[in-house]
Order: C-alpha cells, then sequence, then structure tokens
C-alpha cells in the first residue's frame, strides 16, 4: 500500500434562504456533488466502496439558517486555501457560501467530537412578546439553579437539566441569544429550549427563525474558543 | 409566497427551487409547465420529464418549468391560505402557462391529476375549458397507449415517444397564439390533432375510422440531457442515469413496454462514453445505471462495459444495472459491476414453471436461472432480489407450488445469499398479446398469495391485490371511468399508487355508487371485439 499524503483542511460555509430547509443528509450530499465537481485532490477511502475523505459538523435543523457549517476535507495534494475556494465557491449552489478556508492539523479530532457549544440567535419572539417579556423571561431563567424538564425522544422520555444546556443567553439588537450546550446525550434544539422557556405551542415554535451563528469548543476551565 | 408555510411541512426541500441545473427563464413566447402527478422524490426521477424539460428549455422561444403534486400536508396549508399550486422555477401559478403536459407513468395516479388541477383553480373536464384563458392540459408516457380513462380531463394526448413531437406541438401552438386572427381554441386543437402520433379527444370523435400511430425517435440523433438536475431531496433514482437502449429484443407476452417501445435501438459506445463523462463531470454524482430494458442485449455489452466501468473506476463512480435476464450474456456483465456487490441484484423470473414461462414467453430456463445466480455469488453477490407474477393466463395452483420449489431450491443451492422476493398480480395490458385475457379474480389471487405466504422462504414483498384490481380496471377501460375517478377522488382518494396511503374502500364504494360493473374491464375479451385503444396502431 502507498503511502497517501494527508492535508487537512477546514471549511466553514453559510447556508441561507431557501437552502435551510435542506435536512443535514441532503445538505452532505449536495456538498459531497460540489466537491466531485469541483474535481478536488480529496483523497478516498480504499476497498470496494471508495468513500470521500470529508467529515461535517454537527447536524442542522430543516428550517435554520447558518453561518456554521463545517466540512473537514482531506486532500492528497498541499494546496492553497484560495485555490481551494476558486475551485469549490463556482460549483456550490447559490444559497451556500464559503465564509473561511483554514489548512488544520492532520491530527485533529474530528469537528463532530470536539465542538460542544453552538451559538444561536432567535428572531420573531417579538410577535409575540414585548422587549420587555422577552428580557424578563431570560432573567429569570438564568436566575434559576435548575430547569428540569422531560423531554420524549424517539418514543422514550428523558429527564434533562435544561439550566446545564444554557452557557449564555441575553437579547440584544432585538434577536435573541442562545450559547446552547450539546454533546452525546444532551442534543436538545433549541427550539425546544426557547419554546419552554416562553411556553410556545408547537406552531409558534415552527415559525421562529433560528440560525446558527457559531460552533465552540468550550474547555473544562469554561473558556471558549470558535472552531 | 409558500416560504413562510415550510417550516410546518414535511420535506420542505420538494418545494424549493434551486436545484442545480435547473433552468429559469424569465419569459418566452411560450410557457410550458411539466407535471408529474406524484410527489417529488418520484417525479424528479422520471427521465422522460427531464429529457423534454430540457428541449424545450434548449428553444429560445419557450420555456419550461416544473410541478409535482404537494403532499397532504402542503396541500391543506394551499387550500386554506387560498395558495395556487405555483412551478418550482418562478413560483408561477400553473394557470398562467401557456401548456401543462402530465407525464403518465402508471393509472394508480390519476386521482393526483386532480389535485392538481384543483389547487390549480382549472375545470377537470377539459369541455368546461372552452372559455376561459385557461392553459391546453396535455399528457403523454405509456398511460396514454390507453387514454380513455381520462380522456375527458384532457384536451391532447401525445401517443410514443415525444421528443420530436414536443416541437411540432410549440411551433404549432406559437403560430396560432400569434397569428393575427381571433384566437379560437377548436381550431388550435384542430390543427394539433393533424399532427402525428396527436390524440385530440374533442377532434377525433369517430374512433371507428381513427388510426393514431404512435411516435418512435432516433435514438442516436435523439437529445440526452447531460446537464440534469440535481435533487436536494432523495429521489428514487439518485444517481446519473445513461440510457444506453429504447425497446426490448425479446417479445414477453405480458409485457407493454416491450410492444410499445418498439424497435429496439441502441445508442453508440462513443454517444455513451460523452454523455458519461460529460454527466459526471456536470453533476458530481457518485452512482451511474446504465439504463435499458435488457441491458444484456446491447450488441457490444461486453465492450461497453469494459469503457465504462474503467471510465467509473478512474472517477470514483459506481456501476450499477437494472434487473438483469439471468442468460450467458447477463453472467458475463456482472464483473463489470464490482462496486454494486453490496447491493441488490435483480433477476425477473416472472413464473415458477417451465410450462408457464413459455407459455407468456419468458423462455429462460431453471439451469439458467442457477447458473447465473451461482456466477453472482462467487463474484461476491449476497443480496438477489427476484420478481414473480401470479394470476398468469393458464396458471393454476401446480404453477404456484412451482415458485415455492423453485425458490426453495435456490436457498438450498445458496444458503448464504439473502433473496429479496417480490410478487406481484398480473395485470393485462392493452397492446399485448394477453390484451384479450381474463385478469385472475381477487378470491383467486388472494387464496394463492395465502399459499406463497405460507411455504415460501425468504423475505417476502407482496403487491397490494387491490390496488392491482383497480389498476386492471383502468388499463383496459373506457370513457366511462372518468367519473369514477372524479367521485373518488372527491371521497378523498389520493396517491393510490402509495401502499400505506391506498384506500380499496372509497374506490369500492364509489365503483357502487356509479353502478360500474368491474367484471366489464377485468373479463376476457373476444378478438372480434372492438378494445377502447384499437384506435392507436403501433408502428
Amino acid at each position: 500500500m502507498l503511502y497517501k499524503k494527508k492535508y487537512l483542511y477546514r471549511i466553514r460555509f453559510s447556508r441561507t434562504g431557501k437552502l435551510r430547509f435542506l435536512s443535514h443528509l441532503e445538505q452532505i450530499e449536495t456538498i459531497r456533488r460540489a466537491i466531485r465537481r469541483a474535481e478536488l485532490p480529496v483523497n478516498y477511502s480504499s476497498g470496494f466502496h471508495p468513500q470521500m475523505k470529508v467529515s461535517f459538523g454537527p447536524a442542522i435543523s430543516v428550517g435554520y439558517e447558518s453561518y456554521s457549517e463545517v466540512a473537514d476535507i482531506e486532500m492528497g495534494k498541499n494546496m492553497d486555501p484560495h485555490e481551494i475556494f476558486n475551485l469549490l465557491a463556482q460549483h456550490l449552489p447559490a444559497g451556500f457560501s464559503i465564509l473561511e478556508i483554514k489548512k488544520i492539523p492532520s491530527f485533529l479530532p474530528s469537528i463532530d467530537s470536539s465542538a460542544n457549544l453552538a451559538e444561536y440567535t432567535i428572531e420573531n419572539l417579538e410577535e409575540r412578546f414585548s422587549e420587555e417579556q422577552i428580557k424578563k423571561t431570560i432573567e429569570e431563567t438564568l436566575s434559576q439553579k435548575e430547569i428540569p424538564v422531560e423531554i420524549s425522544k424517539n418514543n422514550r422520555v428523558e429527564k434533562i437539566d435544561l439550566r446545564k444546556l444554557i452557557y449564555k443567553l441575553e437579547y440584544k439588537n432585538k434577536k435573541t441569544i442562545l450559547f446552547l450546550r450539546f454533546g452525546p446525550k444532551r442534543n436538545i434544539k433549541p427550539e425546544i429550549v426557547i419554546g419552554y422557556i416562553f411556553k410556545l405551542d408547537d406552531i409558534s415554535i415552527k415559525s421562529l427563525k433560528i440560525c446558527r451563528q457559531m460552533l465552540y469548543i468550550e474547555k473544562p476551565d469554561g473558556t471558549i474558543v470558535k472552531i | 409566497m409558500i416560504e413562510k408555510y415550510l417550516s410546518l411541512v414535511k420535506k420542505p426541500s420538494r418545494y424549493i427551487n434551486s436545484e442545480l441545473n435547473s433552468v429559469k427563464k424569465n419569459t418566452a413566447k411560450l410557457k410550458f409547465c411539466f407535471c408529474f402527478p406524484d410527489l417529488y422524490e418520484i417525479g424528479a426521477s422520471n427521465l422522460g420529464i427531464e429529457i423534454l424539460y430540457h428541449i424545450v428549455n434548449n428553444r429560445d422561444d419557450s420555456l419550461a418549468e416544473r410541478a409535482f403534486c404537494p403532499d397532504t400536508d402542503l396541500e391543506e396549508i394551499m387550500k386554506r391560505e387560498n395558495i395556487e399550486l405555483f412551478s418550482l422555477e418562478t413560483e408561477t401559478p400553473l394557470r398562467y402557462f401557456d401548456i401543462i403536459g402530465f407525464s403518465l407513468q402508471y393509472e394508480l395516479s390519476f386521482t393526483n391529476i386532480l389535485t392538481i388541477l384543483d389547487l390549480s383553480k382549472i375545470p377537470f373536464f377539459a369541455k368546461d375549458r372552452n372559455n376561459g384563458n385557461y392553459p391546453l392540459i396535455i399528457a403523454g408516457g405509456p398511460v396514454c397507449f390507453n387514454p380513455e380513462p381520462v380522456a375527458d380531463f384532457f384536451d391532447l394526448f401525445v401517443i410514443g415517444e415525444a421528443e420530436d413531437v414536443i416541437h411540432e406541438i410549440i411551433d404549432c401552438f406559437i403560430k396560432n397564439k400569434f397569428s393575427k386572427e381571433p384566437k379560437n381554441k377548436d381550431k388550435l386543437l384542430y390543427e394539433l390533432s393533424r399532427i402525428e402520433g396527436v390524440y385530440v379527444p374533442g377532434v377525433h370523435k369517430d374512433k371507428q375510422n381513427l388510426s393514431i400511430k404512435n411516435r418512435i425517435v432516433d435514438l442516436e440523433k435523439s437529445y440526452y440531457p447531460t446537464k440534469p438536475i440535481i435533487p436536494y431531496v432523495q429521489t428514487v433514482h439518485n444517481r446519473l442515469n445513461l440510457e444506453i437502449s429504447r425497446g426490448c429484443v425479446y417479445n414477453c407476452k405480458f409485457c407493454q413496454a416491450t410492444n410499445i417501445y418498439r424497435p429496439w435501438r441502441e445508442r453508440s459506445t462513443e454517444t455513451i462514453l460523452k454523455y458519461l463523462t460529460e454527466g459526471i463531470k456536470n453533476t458530481g454524482y457518485e452512482r451511474v445505471t446504465l439504463s435499458s430494458f435488457s441491458v444484456s442485449s446491447y450488441s457490444e455489452i461486453e465492450n461497453l462495459l469494459r469503457e465504462v466501468s474503467n471510465c467509473c473506476i478512474s472517477k470514483k463512480v459506481s456501476l450499477s444495472v437494472p434487473s438483469l435476464r439471468c442468460d450467458e450474456k447477463s453472467k458475463k456483465i456482472l464483473q463489470y459491476l464490482v462496486f454494486q456487490k453490496k447491493t441488490n441484484l435483480t433477476f425477473a423470473i416472472e413464473a415458477g414453471s417451465q410450462r408457464l414461462r413459455n407459455i407468456i414467453g419468458k423462455n429462460i430456463k431453471d439451469e439458467d436461472i442457477f447458473e447465473t445466480i451461482k456466477t453472482a455469488y462467487a463474484l461476491g453477490w449476497r443480496a438477489i432480489k427476484l420478481y414473480f407474477m401470479i394470476g398468469l393466463p393458464t396458471e393454476t395452483f401446480d404453477d404456484i407450488e412451482s415458485i415455492i420449489n423453485l425458490v426453495n431450491k435456490l436457498f438450498l443451492s445458496f444458503p448464504k445469499i439473502r433473496f429479496n422476493i417480490t410478487i406481484s398480480p398480473f395485470v393485462p395490458k392493452p397492446h399485448t398479446p394477453f390484451q384479450f385475457e381474463k385478469m385472475e379474480d381477487i378470491e383467486t389471487l388472494i387464496q394463492k398469495k395465502k399459499i406463497l405466504s405460507k411455504k415460501l422462504r425468504g423475505n417476502l414483498k407482496f403487491h397490494n391485490i387491490y390496488m392491482s384490481k383497480l389498476e386492471g380496471i383502468f388499463s383496459r377501460g373506457d370513457k366511462s371511468l372518468s367519473k369514477l375517478i372524479v367521485l373518488a377522488w372527491q371521497k378523498g382518494a389520493k396517491f393510490d399508487h402509495w401502499h400505506e396511503r391506498f384506500n380499496y374502500e372509497i374506490w369500492n364504494e364509489s365503483i357502487k355508487e356509479l353502478n360500474i360493473e368491474p367484471e366489464i374491464f377485468l373479463r376476457k375479451r373476444e378478438h372480434s371485439e372492438t378494445l377502447p385503444w384499437d384506435f392507436i396502431k403501433l408502428s
């Protein structure tokens, strides 16, 4: 077996407008096909079913816009990030934009296993509440030591402390900003959190305009770094 | 307009319009909307619409857009909010197009035609569309080889392959639309009715002296899309589709496709390779399928597969083929499909006994079946799908036992292969040697199904017998059935092609209410009888 050269690149991109209705899987397929069309020198796994060596960030919900979609691409050739940008950008469907491409060390753990905090902005709460009400509800929420809730997932009811998942919650520039922790066994959609805090019905929850702004790694000491 | 409701429905990516390689033109002399009367994920895989869509858009004077039947959740919202059905590309209500072209691939999509017209505020019956500026509602596809059950809904049917005739229809329409003479639908329909391969129910009333020949194209010269639209939704196909041939070299007596797509035509290897390279480049698809009714009949199949396979390996694309015939040539094909090993390999056996296979014109032998599967096993396949039919003409319970014996023998011979077996009731189809045969009655079919379910090993899948019965009624039906479609639709029938949505009670109730006698359509026909589709003459 020949030694395969490995160069790892992290691409952060946005999805806006109608493309927010793609499911995570549909988005992955779309990006993979764009990479193939761009003919980037991506590495493939060996065997009968060669798989493109690209790993994607944490799943995004249908309906959410995002400025924090991530694809880590392993290439067999050392390339200038600008060059990658030029090749890939023209093959992405309108609605996806590349925000950042950086070379990362090839030993870096996958984005999916390292990111554990997401920043969301939530709009449309103003349709039901005054700014004062929103601020007051946020204040009340943060003052609580724990918020035990029961959430049904795959026909199972799980007990979870919502308060522990909230890293930060604030109201700024007419937007509710939520920093939500996530990880194995604590994946709660932001709409569930907001819906619970503001006591919203299903239709109101679905009409919230939610955008995932950024992904972070929260370290054990509480400091956070952008991915 | 629709965007704010998309958060409320399942699979909203069905309704967004920015798929790669879709075409957005702002204006043209003629606006065509192609409709597939089923969900997006079924319709967007249809090769016919894909071809015609690009043919129309390649004309400077015309534009083509697409629309599909919305799922019931969106339909409900559209009705409540008074939103009309729109085209995907520019969100234009269907009413504002010049021509709406339906692709009719199976009878059980009929009610969805009505849903689409209803959501577009277009009257169902062609006779109610004479006044008012309605689009021309036309149809094409295999179901149109007996158009009578839906003839009252449509202004025009294309019989046969549409790649050439669509130009003639558009030319005629544009000439008429921009002529200085006063607009007159009757005149337009009359002119359209003079085009070969076109059936206009409102003009062609005298069936006795009518002869409409199906259109056939020159496959090699005919347009093929190498920049197909790439759906976001996982469609039933979801891969690059390369049509290598059209028609079939065999004469299976039950098969409508064999008869209506005659003669067998091949694309040259050179052309196929060109389309393959362009197609992969333009789509980024990771899978390619060679589409043909009989891949192994392609005259230089080994050469073709060697070339295609080399190209696929270098581009890291996997190659697959549709169902294979159990024969010597197929065994040679298998070695080129290495990437497909983990997926299913499909063989259509059709009948269990040699006697019955000979009668239906599928003359493969048990040895062929065993030999082919042996080769597949040796090359690494572990999942094999087998198709059988029940209710074939002259079939007895001995023939059912033969299916059981054959499958059991296969199980014993290949214990490591996982067999998936699909069984469908035989439906007599127009323009086939079996068009005169009686469709097996439902009680016998149920009895045969019971025996098979009890004795057959493997993962068994049965086609819904009541769905087949309805298919049987429509496939040899006549004009009296349009009111049945309307009544069943009014009572809530929709998406009848979907097992979990099909509701036979609604149909049964409607059939009784209208005093329709299903036997009239399911019975044996005399060769001296005039059949509703006799006016369509196969070229």
